[in-house]
Order: structure tokens, then C-alpha cells, then sequence
């Protein structure tokens, strides 16, 4: 009875939060109207009270889960008394509704800490109008066509949700991290509309606005490095990446935010690329949303489309609809605000920045393309086709090798005005080590082509963040000023640094990883290069109801010695006539034996696919620079915002 | 700023909007007009189900010798939308075999149901831990499956069968299967 009052309570607080975010919404028409001092010393009150509710409806919803509480139709169709704590608790956004919640909890977290930033209250107001606005639309989607909170009118003894496939550390915590990514989005979207409606798009608006593009970013590099790493292991594919539907909804919101740091920087500096920065906001955060449509919609078949409905696509839609066109319309009609002097110089950092800018967005079409081609072209004619590696790769190849090579020079150039002579001799060193490179690479290695250009830029990227640390440090700075780079010149750094890291693992891995699949008898030894592999055993293992095959396999090292023991293991679920790999993975940092185990049986042997993946972890590494970059962007501003907050 | 320019992503976005929004409207026809789930078992043969049988507790077996399509229908006690259609699998009844398998219930219970509700089942298995249903790739229930009579799942339908569905899709399908 106290139970089932505690739901109806988060069921109660969920609707509050609906109520208060159309407060925040509508209350700055009213203050425009009354100049109403009273109203505008509401907002911040409101928006944590806000925040406060969705909070509480949340966390209702989390022990409804913990508890297994089957009178909430939801926690009935997807859990499972028998599941373990940990994916109790992830069950709660392991599904469309609660997924749902999450998303509405992270924007009212956001909305939460924008009463903390140091934007004056009347900018303040119509910001967080708007974030009330996105949380309306949002909290109506839940509160009416999924609503986490609806009784079920009977009561199963264990809960409908025991999927095996779903009880993975990897896939309980890559969509939330990526949700925080696709919402942060949220912030520089509603200072974007904000400035558009209320004008006023400067430098100081860049300086507001660009510590939450950055931590939106963090968070999305984050989130599709951990998804990548989990289909890594846990898909048995032996790839990292597959240009699935939903991965390309991550990777496009991810290209346009990278372009809006970049541009947001030009604004910041150079007080130009107004109208750009504007339109990457609203679009990056349009595309987040489209993220969550694909996701959720299943219209997109994909393996990732687990909740699949298209009412709910439909509603979602429209979402996207309202906050994409009357955005972009508004864009249109205000277009006397993006009025700039114009003073490029060619050799610049912004002439670098905006090249980049301008790939990084036709890298997203031309992904965008491929996502929805397939669709329409099945709508216009009934032909089912998919978009595979082979177009992406192909067509994203040259652009990203072109973004490299501006990538490389962009860091150490000066805004405004370059001599030739004077940016030259700067990258003077940085050329002279890339063809050395180049032309070690041509006599030593048989590349091809884009492998060959691709290390050389890698290695560009290198040599060119190498001089950005040499020409700002010295031993006498370090030593006895203790002072390093700047956090914007680390920030840029590790970023950079990663990019080409990542780079070098990507290239490596599609250009140079070996894949053998061969036949082997227990007792047998099996050499890949110069890895000697003993196949002990294999060991036949019953389920609830599948049969595991587990193979035994030694790695020893060249002196003999056992280095590791590996259980590739094969599942075969008899009756659906399905197999699923365990797969097992020796990683070192020189390269990955990945081992598939495949069919067979003692008489006719046992087949393995086995891959080396030369330098693959350079990848995940990669991305960890990345973070660690956007990171040391944030760190000092967040700081400096503690330490006031503390003060007052 | 030309301020054509400025027009080219609003325009491009609802050109790609109503795209995508007529291909979600004629999705959501489509799943209403016949809520036919494309299984991976469309054409295939059926999987072994090995369960015990309601009335007897003895081994629960299609019977497969008189070679004649039937239906197999997952349903439980504890779910509503399967109360509902009963009526429909009743009128179905009088032209195919329906096999019902009971998901995850109490025996009793599911007696019960049938005693309230009206029994349109020739013959009912027990699916206790639900492992059946992962067999079948079953979503929820209630779901119904069509099985030809050489043994090849022809039709999947997830949710309660309307009368209107029933009239529609399976009496067609039956029709057919039976010419």
C-alpha cells in the first residue's frame, strides 16, 4: 500500500516537472510584457524545483526496479526477480519509456546547472525558456504516449525480462553516457534561440556558450568510444565499427558538435562565422534528436532497435519538426543579426578552422545520405538495399585525410593576419619531418596510397602539436615557474593528439589486420605470425538452453613459457538453429588475437577464425585523448565557477 | 549574407522531414493494418517444443501424422489483451486446430482462465519457464502463429487477435492454406 503510494507519488512529481517546465517556458513573455522583477526571481528557484521533481520521479521509478515491483506494467514487461542489482538499477532506462526519463532527467540536469553559470538572469530567463520548452515537448511525449508509470492490472510472479543478450556491463552504460552527449546539446541550442530571439550573438555569448558545447562533446566521445569498444568484444564480428543506422546517428552529431567548438572559437576570438555557429547549434541538436528518433522508431532496422514503434516515431518527429523548422525559420528572418565586418586572411587560423568546418559538415551529409537513402529508396520502390562500409569508407577517406592535413596546421597558427614567410618557417620543422616520413614509408612499407597519406598526416599531427609544447614550455617554465601549457593549449593537445593516434589504429586495423580461419584438432598447434598457439582442449558445456561449446587454447610466448590461456566459446541454441560467439581476446598494445570459435566437433576438427588486429587499441586509446582534451577545456572554467559559487 | 543562402537548410529540412515522415506514416499502416511481425521463422519449419500437456501431464505433441495446418497460440492468465481474444479464437476454431501454450503461468490458474473465459484450445502445453517462447521468438503475449501443413510457420501475428483480424488475415490465410 506505502509502496503503491510512492509510485503514484513519482507518477505525481512527473507531471509536476511537465508543469513547471511550462512555467519557465511561458514566463518570459509575461516578464517582457510587465517588467516584472518578482517573475524573473523565480526562474532559478523553478528550474531546480524542476529539476528537484524529475529527480524524485526517477529515482521512484529506480526502486520500482530494485523492488521488482510488477504492479508498474513497465518494471513487469522488463525485469526479472532473478536479475542481478546492477542490471535492476540499468533496467530503468533499458527501455523506451524509462530511456525516455533519463533523457527528460539529464535535460533538467542541464537546465540545473545553468542556474549555476554566470550569464546575466535576463539572457538567463529565455534560455532556460527555451530548455523549458524542449523539456514540455519532451516530458508531454512521456507523460502521454509512454509513460513509465502506467499499472499493469495483473501481477506476473518473476517479470517478463530475463534476456541474456541485454546483461552486459558495456550495453548498460554506453547509452546513458551518450544520452548526457545528445542532451548537453540541448544548452548551446537554447542559447542559440535565445540569441536569435533577444539578438546580441557576440564574443561574450561564445565565451557563455562554449564550456557546454565542450562538455556535450566529452560526453559523445565518450559514449560512442565505450559502444565501440563494447560491439568490439561482445559482437564477435571482429570490427570496431560497422556504419550501422545508429551508430551513424551518434557519429553525426558528433562531426557537427567538433565543428561547432571550432567555429564557436572563431566567434569567440575573431568575433565572425555568426550565422554558422547558429546553424551548427541548432542542427547538431536537431540531429541528437533524429538519434533518438532511429533509435526509437525502428524504422531503421538495425541491431540496435530494440524498442520498436512507429506511433512513437511519428510523435517523436514532430518534435524534431518543431524545434528544427520554427528554429531555422527564425534563422531566416533575423538574418540582420549575423551582419560582420569581413576581414579574412587567408593564412590564419580562422581560414583553417572554417575549412575544416566546412568537411566536417559535408562528412555528415554524406552520412546522412547514406542512412537515408536505403529508406527512401524503399519507399519510392520497394527495393530493399542497405548503405555498407564500402560507400562510407570511400567517400569519408579523402575528406578525412583533407581534414588531417588542417587539423595538423591549425593549432600552431595565429589568428588574424600570417606573413607566408613568417607561418612557413613556423611549420617548417613539422613539413620537413612528414616527408621524411612520407618517403621512409614509400622505401621501407608498401602501403597504399591512403594508408601512406594517412600515417604521413598522422605523423604531421604529431610533429605540429610537438612544436604548438615546444614554442609555449621550456625547462625554465616547468621547473621553476611551474607552469606548463595553458589548459586551452593542452586541450588542443591532447585532442589533436588523439585524432592522430586514433588515426594510426584505424588505418592499421583496416589496412593491415590478417584474418585466418582455419581447422585444428585438440592437440594441435596452430602458428599466426609468430604466436604459437596450443589447442588443448575443447569442453562441451550445457545451458538452460543452449549447448556451449569452450575450446582451450594456450598462448605461449617465444621463450615457451605460457603466456595466457583463451576460451573462444560458441553457443548453439538447438531448436532456433542460432549460434552466438563468446569471443576471446588476448590484447597487448602492439596488437589484439581475437579468436572466433566456429563449428565442429572431435572428428572433423573444430574451425577458428582468428584475427590479428595489429595496434587496434590505439583506437579506444585515441578516444581517451580526446576526452582528456575536452576535459582540461572545461576543467578551469568549472573551477573558477566552484570557487565563486563558494565564495558568495 | 545572400540571403538565399540562408533559406537552403530550412528548406533541406523539411524536405528530409516530410521524407521521413512519410515513411513513418506508411509504417504505421502498415502495422495496423495486419500487426504481422516479420519473423526470421516465416518459412521455416516450426521449432521443437517439447512441453507437457494441461489436461494430462503427459508429453504435449502437435498432431503432426494428420498433416493439416493448425494454430499455435501463446497466452497466459495474467495478461488481458488474451481475455479478449477468446471470442476470436473461438470463431477461428471451428476452422483450424489451435494449439494454445500457456507462458509462464500457474496451472491452476490457467484452468481458471479457461473456465471463465471459454476454451477455444484442442490441446494446451505448459511453457512454465517460458523457454519455449524464446524457441518461438516470442515478443509477448498474446502472439499467434499459422502453420502450414508441411510444418512451415507461415503467418506470426504478436498481440490479441481483434475480430476483425481474425475475419481478415487468418481466415483468409486458412482459406488458402486449405485449398
Amino acid at each position: 500500500m506505502l509502496f503503491s503510494l510512492l509510485i503514484d507519488f513519482g507518477h505525481l512529481t512527473l507531471v509536476l516537472c511537465l508543469f513547471s517546465s511550462f512555467f519557465l517556458m511561458v514566463l518570459p513573455i509575461f516578464n517582457s510584457q510587465f517588467e516584472n522583477d518578482f517573475l524573473l526571481k523565480t526562474v532559478k528557484p523553478i528550474t531546480k524545483l524542476s529539476f528537484i521533481f524529475s529527480l524524485i520521479s526517477f529515482i521512484i521509478l529506480m526502486i520500482g526496479f530494485i523492488f521488482s515491483d510488477f504492479s508498474i506494467d513497465l518494471v513487469a514487461q522488463h525485469s526479472h526477480t532473478l536479475k542481478p542489482l546492477i542490471y535492476k538499477i540499468s533496467g530503468t532506462w533499458a527501455n523506451h519509456e524509462g530511456s525516455l526519463l533519463l533523457w527528460i532527467l539529464i535535460l533538467q540536469f542541464f537546465a540545473f546547472l545553468l542556474t549555476y553559470s554566470s550569464v546575466p538572469i535576463l539572457f538567463l530567463s529565455k534560455v532556460l525558456s527555451i530548455q523549458g520548452a524542449v523539456s514540455s515537448a519532451f516530458l508531454a511525449l512521456c507523460l502521454f504516449s509512454s509513460n513509465p508509470f502506467l499499472r499493469s492490472n495483473t501481477f506476473p510472479t518473476q517479470g517478463a525480462g530475463l534476456n541474456p543478450i541485454l546483461q552486459d556491463l558495456g550495453l548498460a552504460f554506453h547509452p546513458p553516457i551518450l544520452y548526457v552527449g545528445y542532451v548537453g546539446l540541448s544548452v548551446s541550442f537554447s542559447f542559440s534561440i535565445a540569441a536569435l530571439i533577444n539578438g546580441g550573438i557576440d564574443r561574450i555569448w561564445a565565451k557563455w556558450v562554449r564550456p557546454w558545447i565542450m562538455i556535450a562533446w566529452v560526453m559523445l566521445t565518450l559514449g560512442i568510444g565505450l559502444g565501440s569498444f563494447w560491439a568490439y568484444y561482445e559482437l564477435g564480428w571482429g570490427g570496431w565499427w560497422f556504419w550501422d543506422p545508429v551508430e551513424n546517428a551518434a557519429i553525426m552529431p558528433w562531426l557537427l558538435t567538433t565543428a561547432l567548438i571550432h567555429s564557436v572559437m572563431v566567434l569567440e576570438n575573431r568575433n565572425q562565422l555568426k550565422a554558422w555557429t547558429i546553424l551548427l547549434s541548432i542542427l547538431s541538436f536537431s540531429f541528437s534528436i533524429l538519434g533518438t528518433f532511429i533509435v526509437r522508431s525502428g524504422i531503421i532496422t538495425s541491431v540496435h532497435s530494440f524498442a520498436t514503434d512507429p506511433k512513437r516515431g511519428l510523435i517523436i518527429l514532430s518534435i524534431l519538426g518543431i524545434f528544427t523548422i520554427i528554429p531555422l525559420t527564425l534563422y531566416v528572418f533575423k538574418k540582420n543579426l549575423f551582419n560582420t565586418h569581413r576581414n579574412f586572411n587567408i593564412i590564419s587560423k580562422e581560414s583553417t578552422l572554417i575549412i575544416n568546418n566546412f568537411f566536417l559538415v559535408v562528412s555528415t551529409l554524406i552520412i546522412l545520405t547514406g542512412t537515408l537513402y536505403p529508406l527512401g529508396l524503399e519507399y519510392f520502390t520497394n527495393k530493399q538495399i542497405t548503405v555498407g562500409p564500402p560507400y562510407f569508407i570511400s567517400t569519408l577517406t579523402p575528406i578525412m585525410l583533407i581534414i588531417m592535413l588542417f587539423m595538423g596546421l591549425g593549432p600552431i597558427i595565429n589568428w588574424r593576419e600570417n606573413t607566408f614567410r613568417n607561418s612557413i618557417l613556423k611549420i617548417l620543422p613539422s613539413i620537413i619531418l612528414s616527408f621524411l616520413l612520407f618517403f621512409i614509408l614509400i622505401v621501407f612499407y608498401s602501403l597504399s596510397f591512403s594508408a601512406l597519406l594517412g600515417y604521413t598526416f598522422a605523423g604531421w599531427i604529431f610533429a605540429n602539436v610537438a612544436i604548438l609544447v615546444l614554442s609555449n614550455t621550456s625547462i625554465r617554465k616547468i621547473f621553476i615557474e611551474y607552469k606548463f601549457l595553458s589548459s586551452n593549449q593542452t586541450a588542443v593537445s591532447l585532442a589533436h593528439l588523439g585524432i592522430a593516434v586514433f588515426a594510426i589504429g584505424a588505418i592499421s586495423d583496416s589496412f593491415f589486420s590478417k584474418e585466418v580461419t582455419l581447422r585444428s584438432y585438440p592437440g594441435e598447434n596452430i602458428t599466426i605470425e609468430n604466436n604459437v598457439l596450443k589447442f588443448d582442449s575443447s569442453i562441451q558445456r550445457i545451458g538452460p538452453n543452449f549447448i556451449s561449446n569452450t575450446s582451450k587454447l594456450i598462448l605461449y610466448d617465444n621463450a615457451g613459457q605460457i603466456k595466457t590461456i583463451l576460451f573462444p566459446e560458441k553457443r548453439i541454441y538447438p531448436i532456433e538453429q542460432q549460434t552466438t560467439s563468446e569471443v576471446a581476446i588476448h590484447r597487448q598494445f602492439k596488437r589484439d588475437l581475437y579468436i572466433v570459435l566456429g563449428d565442429g566437433n572431435k572428428n572433423s576438427g573444430y574451425t577458428f577464425r582468428i584475427y590479428l588486429k595489429p595496434f587496434i587499441s590505439l583506437i579506444w586509446i585515441g578516444c581517451i585523448l580526446m576526452v582528456l582534451g575536452g576535459a582540461f577545456a572545461i576543467y578551469p572554467k568549472i573551477k573558477l565557477r566552484i570557487k565563486s559559487w563558494i565564495s558568495n | 549574407m545572400k540571403s538565399f543562402i540562408l533559406y537552403i537548410p530550412l528548406l533541406s529540412i523539411i524536405l528530409i522531414l516530410s521524407l521521413v515522415g512519410l515513411i513513418v506514416i506508411k509504417s504505421i499502416n502498415n502495422v495496423q493494418n495486419n500487426k504481422i511481425l516479420n519473423s526470421a521463422l516465416i518459412g521455416k519449419p516450426f521449432p521443437y517444443t517439447n512441453l507437457k500437456s494441461l489436461q494430462d501431464d503427459k508429453e504435449f505433441n502437435f498432431n503432426l501424422d494428420t498433416k493439416e495446418p493448425f494454430l499455435i497460440n501463446f497466452f497466459s492468465s495474467w495478461c488481458v489483451p488474451c481475455q479478449y481474444e477468446v471470442e476470436s479464437l473461438e470463431l477461428l476454431s471451428k476452422k483450424i486446430k489451435i494449439y494454445g501454450i500457456a507462458y509462464k503461468d500457474k496451472k491452476q490458474d490457467t484452468i481458471d482462465f479457461l473456465q471463465t473465459f471459454g476454451n477455444p484450445y484442442y490441446s494446451i502445453g505448459i511453457d512454465n519457464n517460458g523457454l519455449s517462447a524464446i524457441d518461438w521468438g516470442v515478443y509477448g503475449v498474446p502472439e499467434t502463429f499459422l502453420i502450414n501443413s508441411q510444418g512451415n510457420i507461415v503467418l506470426r501475428h504478436a498481440g490479441p487477435i481483434t475480430k476483425s483480424i481474425a475475419e481478415e488475415i487468418f481466415q483468409t490465410e486458412i482459406l488458402k492454406l486449405k485449398l
